[in-house]
C-alpha cells in the first residue's frame, strides 16, 4: 500500500509519541521498583514532584472524552458544555481538597495498597473491602474500552486506515500494557506528565488553527454560529438534551462526585510528598482540568459551521466524526498527527492508571486478603503483573468484539454513577461526622441500592419497566442514584452497629491530630 | 476519645477553610443554577455566548479566590 505524505507524517508523529512515552516511561532509574513488593507496584509513595503532579493527575483524570468525545459533545450540543466548570473546579477544589490530604495521611500511617482496603480497614470487613474491589473492577472495566475505542477509531481513521482500528485498538493497549507490567504506578505517573504535556499541546494548537481560518476573529466565529446554528449558543442546547434540570443533575452527581474518589486517584494522592502538596495540588489542578476545555468551544463550534451537518459517509459517520473529518481535511499534517497523538495520550493516561489500580485491589483485597493469605511478596507481584496483563487483554477484547453488547453498553454508560455510590463508605471512613457514623452495612447497602436505582432510573425498557422510569422528571439518573444511596446508607446506619471504637480512634481522632497539627484553628493558633 | 466527645468537624476549621467552604457553596450555585437562567441571553456579551463568558468568569474566578486563599497562612 502506498503511503502519501500526510500519512507518513501522521504516522512520524505516532511513533514519536510512543518512543518518547517509553523513553520516560520505561527508561532510567527512576521508574525501577525500588522494593520488589505489592506496595512498590501499586501504591508507591512519596516521590512526586509538585509541579509533575499538576500535569500527571490532569491527564490520568481527563479521559478519551477529553480529545476527541469533547469535540463531538460540543457540536452536538453547542456551548452548554461549560457546564464542565461544574466539575473541573468543583471536583478539586471540593472533593479532591477534602478527601486527597486525609487519604494520603491515612495510607502513610496503616500502608494501605488501595482505597478497597482502606474502607475494608475502618469498617473491619475484609469482604467490604473484597466487594468494593470486585464492584468498581466490574463497573469500571467496560468503562477502560471508551479509553480505547475513541483513541483507536481516531488513530485509523488519521492513517487513512494504513492501520485497521483492531490493529490500532492492540496497539493502544499494548502500549500501555508495555509499560506498565514492568514499573506499575511509577510508569503511569512518569508516562501521565508527557501525555498532560501532548494533551494540552493538541488541543490549544488545534484551536489555534482553527481560529486563524476564521482570521483570528472569535466574534466572526460566534456570529457565524449563531447563523447557522442559534441553538448551539444556548440552553437547552442544539440536541436539546440540556435542560434546567439535565444541567445541573448531569454535571455535578454523574461526573463531579465520581471523578475524585477514583481508585485511580487514590494511587495519586499516595505519590505527593506531603499531604500539604496534595492539598495544594488540588488548589492547582483546576487550571489544568478546565484549561484543556476551553479551546474547545472553538473547536466544535468551528467545526458546526464549517460542516453543518455531520458526516453521513465515508470511513466514520455521525457528530463525534464532524471533527476529525474537518481536521482531516484542512489542519496541517504536523497538528493532524500531534491530535491523533493527544487522543492517544488521553486515553492511555487514563487506562494506565485505571489498569495498574484496578489490578491492585482484585490482587490485595480479594486474591491475597480472601484466597491465598500466605504467600511471599514475589508471588503477589508476579499475581498482579499477570492480572494488569488480563485486564489490558481483556479491554481490547471488549473494545473490538463486544463493545455493542448491550451489558457493556449498560457499563459504559453507569461506570462513573456505581463509583459515586462509594461516597458514604469513604466519607464515612475519614470525615468525623460527630455522633453518627457511617456503618458497614449501611456502606454497603447504600451501595446496592443506588447501584439498583442507578440501573433502573437509566435502562428502565431494557429491564422490562416503565419508560418514564428514565432519568425521572427530567433529572439525570445519577441524582436519584445519589439520593438511594445516601437515604439507605444513613437509614441502616443508623439501626446496625457503629464501626469499632478502634476504628474511630485509628482513623477520625488520627486524622483530628494530623490536621490540627497540619492546620492549626485560627483560635487555638491566637 | 469518648464518645462523650465526638469529633465533628468536617474539614479543619481555621479561616481559611472557612472561607473556601463558602466560595464551595457560591460558586457551586452560581454556575449549577444561575447560569441555566443565563443562557437565555444567547449572543449578548462582546459577542461572545452570555452562558460561555458567564460560566467562564465564575468558573475562574473561584480558581484564583481557591488559590489566594489556600495560600493564607491558616
Amino acid at each position: 500500500m502506498a503511503i502519501d505524505v500526510r500519512q507518513a507524517v501522521v504516522l512520524g508523529c505516532v511513533v514519536g509519541y510512543i518512543a518518547l512515552l517509553f523513553i520516560v516511561g520505561g527508561v532510567g532509574k527512576w521508574v525501577k521498583l525500588k522494593e520488589k513488593t505489592l506496595t512498590d507496584y501499586f501504591r508507591p509513595s512519596k516521590f512526586a514532584p509538585f509541579w509533575a503532579m499538576w500535569f500527571a493527575m490532569g491527564a490520568n483524570m481527563h479521559t478519551a472524552f477529553c480529545i476527541p468525545g469533547s469535540m463531538g459533545f460540543y457540536y452536538l450540543h453547542g456551548v452548554g458544555f461549560t457546564a464542565h466548570f461544574i466539575w473541573t473546579v468543583g471536583t478539586a477544589l471540593i472533593f479532591m481538597y477534602l478527601v486527597g490530604p486525609r487519604m494520603h495521611l491515612i495510607s502513610a500511617k496503616y500502608g494501605h495498597v488501595t482505597l478497597s482496603e482502606m474502607i475494608g480497614d475502618f469498617y473491619k470487613s475484609k469482604w467490604l473491602a473484597a466487594f468494593v474491589a470486585l464492584f468498581v473492577s466490574a463497573a469500571n472495566i467496560a468503562y477502560f474500552t471508551a479509553n480505547i475505542i475513541g483513541p483507536a477509531t481516531l488513530l485509523s481513521f488519521g492513517t487513512g486506515g494504513l492501520i485497521p482500528f483492531d490493529i490500532a485498538v492492540w496497539l493502544i493497549v499494548i502500549i500501555v500494557i508495555g509499560y506498565t507490567l514492568p514499573f506499575g504506578f511509577r510508569g503511569v505517573f512518569y508516562t501521565d506528565i508527557l501525555q498532560g504535556a501532548v494533551m494540552l499541546l493538541a488541543t490549544w494548537g488545534a484551536a489555534i488553527f482553527m481560529l486563524s481560518m476564521f482570521n483570528w476573529n472569535t466574534w466572526a466565529l460566534f456570529s457565524k454560529a449563531y447563523e447557522v446554528a442559534p441553538k448551539h449558543l444556548t440552553l437547552p442546547g442544539g440536541a436539546g438534551w440540556f435542560t434546567p434540570q439535565m444541567w445541573f443533575s448531569w454535571a455535578f452527581f454523574a461526573i463531579t462526585i465520581h471523578w475524585g474518589i477514583q481508585p485511580r486517584n487514590y494511587q495519586y494522592y499516595q505519590l505527593a510528598k506531603s499531604a500539604e502538596d496534595v492539598r495544594k495540588n488540588a488548589l492547582w489542578i483546576p487550571i489544568y482540568l478546565s484549561a484543556i476545555y476551553v479551546p474547545v468551544v472553538i473547536l466544535g463550534l468551528a467545526t458546526k459551521v464549517l460542516m453543518p451537518t455531520p458526516p453521513a459517509t465515508g470511513a466514520w459517520t455521525g457528530p463525534d466524526a464532524a471533527f476529525p473529518t474537518i481536521m482531516a481535511q484542512y489542519a496541517p499534517a504536523l497538528l493532524w498527527g500531534v491530535l491523533i497523538a493527544g487522543s492517544m495520550a488521553a486515553g492511555q493516561s487514563t487506562l494506565d492508571s485505571d489498569l495498574v489500580a484496578h489490578s491492585g485491589m482484585l490482587v490485595n483485597d480479594v486474591y491475597k486478603a480472601l484466597l491465598k493469605r500466605e504467600a511471599s511478596q514475589a508471588h503477589y507481584l508476579a499475581v498482579g503483573r499477570i492480572v494488569v496483563l488480563i485486564l489490558g487483554i481483556l479491554a481490547g477484547y471488549i473494545s473490538i468484539y463486544a463493545a455493542k453488547l448491550p451489558i457493556v453498553t449498560m457499563l459504559v454508560g453507569m461506570a462513573g454513577t456505581f463509583v459515586m455510590t462509594l461516597l458514604p463508605a469513604v466519607l464515612g471512613a475519614i470525615l468525623p461526622m460527630g455522633r453518627f457514623k457511617i456503618t458497614k452495612w449501611g456502606a454497603f447497602l447504600g451501595i446496592v441500592a443506588g447501584a439498583i436505582v442507578g440501573l433502573v432510573t437509566t435502562f428502565p425498557t431494557t429491564l422490562g419497566l416503565p419508560s418514564w422510569l428514565l432519568n425521572p422528571y427530567g433529572y439525570h439518573s445519577a441524582l436519584w442514584t445519589f439520593l438511594a444511596n445516601w437515604i439507605v446508607a444513613i437509614l441502616v446506619s443508623l439501626v446496625t452497629p457503629p464501626p469499632p471504637q478502634d476504628s474511630i480512634e485509628r482513623f477520625h481522632a488520627f486524622l483530628d491530630r494530623e490536621l490540627k497539627a497540619l492546620y492549626p484553628p485560627a483560635k487555638a493558633k491566637a | 476519645m469518648s464518645e462523650e466527645k465526638p469529633i465533628n468537624h468536617l474539614i479543619p476549621w481555621t479561616t481559611r477553610g472557612k472561607l473556601l467552604a463558602i466560595y464551595a457553596v457560591v460558586f457551586e450555585f452560581l454556575l449549577m443554577f444561575v447560569a441555566p437562567i443565563v443562557a437565555n441571553v444567547p449572543h449578548s456579551i462582546g459577542g461572545f455566548p452570555g452562558l460561555w463568558v458567564f460560566t467562564n468568569i465564575v468558573g475562574w474566578t473561584w480558581i484564583i479566590l481557591g488559590i489566594a486563599t489556600g495560600y493564607m497562612k491558616r
